[in-house]
């Protein structure tokens, strides 16, 4: 809940963002209206990945920051 | 852990792992209302059931998937909910070419750097940081920056929201700095704020909205920032 509101007033105030969630808080995206939005298939506490797993994170974060240019429209969701 | 004679329900047990006795921030969703008596008693009969087999074949990836099931159910939300459901959809553009943008990263994960406690008086250990989560949500949302070289040593973690144990191992789990950098070097952005930051996402939605996030708003334009990450824990 806490991202969604970040992302909802940085946006409003012209700052783009992506935020991830782990698949638990999935309904926060639709529900909040979060711009851009990459569900993770993690625990929760564990949203990029489990621990020392650098490539698995690593495509975590590149394919959300990809999500700066190919989401088109707001509330656009992906998942991992 | 207990330490008494007391007979104890099965409820009782249930619900001593959410914030209770036996608090257990991992499986903390066994103990709300989304499970029953019944279905928490279902869990532990099946686990104890894919444990052994697990163990027997040395494959561990069902137990994981069953857990992962589990937490998806646990955090299910109420269909009733009003609180927090917006009709407005909030947009600003991205206007650069990502390899040519300046990025940063907010996680609500809790970290801090040692000598910069975010929480008055400082020194607040994880534990007591549980036991006085309601004291926590009614104090005021700071943002820690992160100079982004921070060595692991120096980055502490606090959250009484989640389980911590993930990223006091490896702080890129909620906190993925080292692999924002590893990514500047390959070129897939041009460069990131000095800083990076988190702040306890456990806390007042209401100051949060109000009092905390329009100041990073400005701290953010002020480095002109083309885009944030935003991490949950």
């Amino acid at each position: 809940m806490s991202v969604g509101h970040v992302a909802r007033i940085f946006e409003d105030k012209g700052i783009p963002t992506v935020t991830l969630l782990s698949k638990s808080f999935e309904h926060l995206a639709s529900q909040m209206n979060i711009p851009r939005v990459l569900i993770t298939n993690n625990f929760v506490g564990r949203t990029v990945g489990i621990p020392n797993d650098t490539q698995a994170q690593t495509l975590v974060v590149e394919k959300a920051l990809k999500l700066f240019e190919e989401a088109e429209k707001p509330n656009t969701v992906v998942t991992m | 852990m207990k330490n008494n004679n007391k007979s104890e329900s099965l409820t009782e047990f249930k619900k001593s792992l959410f914030y209770g006795d036996r608090n257990n921030l991992f499986f903390k969703f066994l103990g709300g209302d989304k499970y029953s008596e019944k279905e928490f008693a279902e869990f532990l009969e099946n686990l104890l059931d894919i444990l052994a087999n697990s163990i027997d074949t040395n494959d561990f990836e069902y137990l994981k998937q069953f857990i992962f099931q589990a937490q998806l159910k646990g955090y299910k939300p109420e269909t009733s909910s009003t609180k927090y459901v917006y009709e407005d959809f909030p947009w600003a553009i991205f206007s650069k070419k990502l390899s040519e943008s300046k990025l940063s990263m907010i996680s609500t994960g809790g970290l801090f750097c040692k000598g910069d406690d975010p929480y008055d008086p400082p020194g607040m250990t994880q534990e007591d940081a549980i036991k006085n989560i309601g004291k926590i949500f009614k104090s005021s949302v700071v943002l820690s920056s992160i100079p982004n070289d921070t060595l692991r040593k120096n980055l502490i973690i606090r959250q009484p929201g989640y389980d911590i144990r993930a990223a006091e191992i490896d702080p890129n789990v909620v906190f993925p700095y080292e692999i924002l950098l590893s990514l500047k070097k390959k070129k897939l952005f041009k460069s990131v704020t000095d800083n990076f930051y988190s702040f306890v996402g456990a806390c007042s939605q209401s100051t949060l909205i109000k009092k905390a996030v329009p100041k990073w708003v400005k701290i953010m334009i002020a480095q002109k920032v083309d885009g944030v990450l935003l991490v949950p824990a």
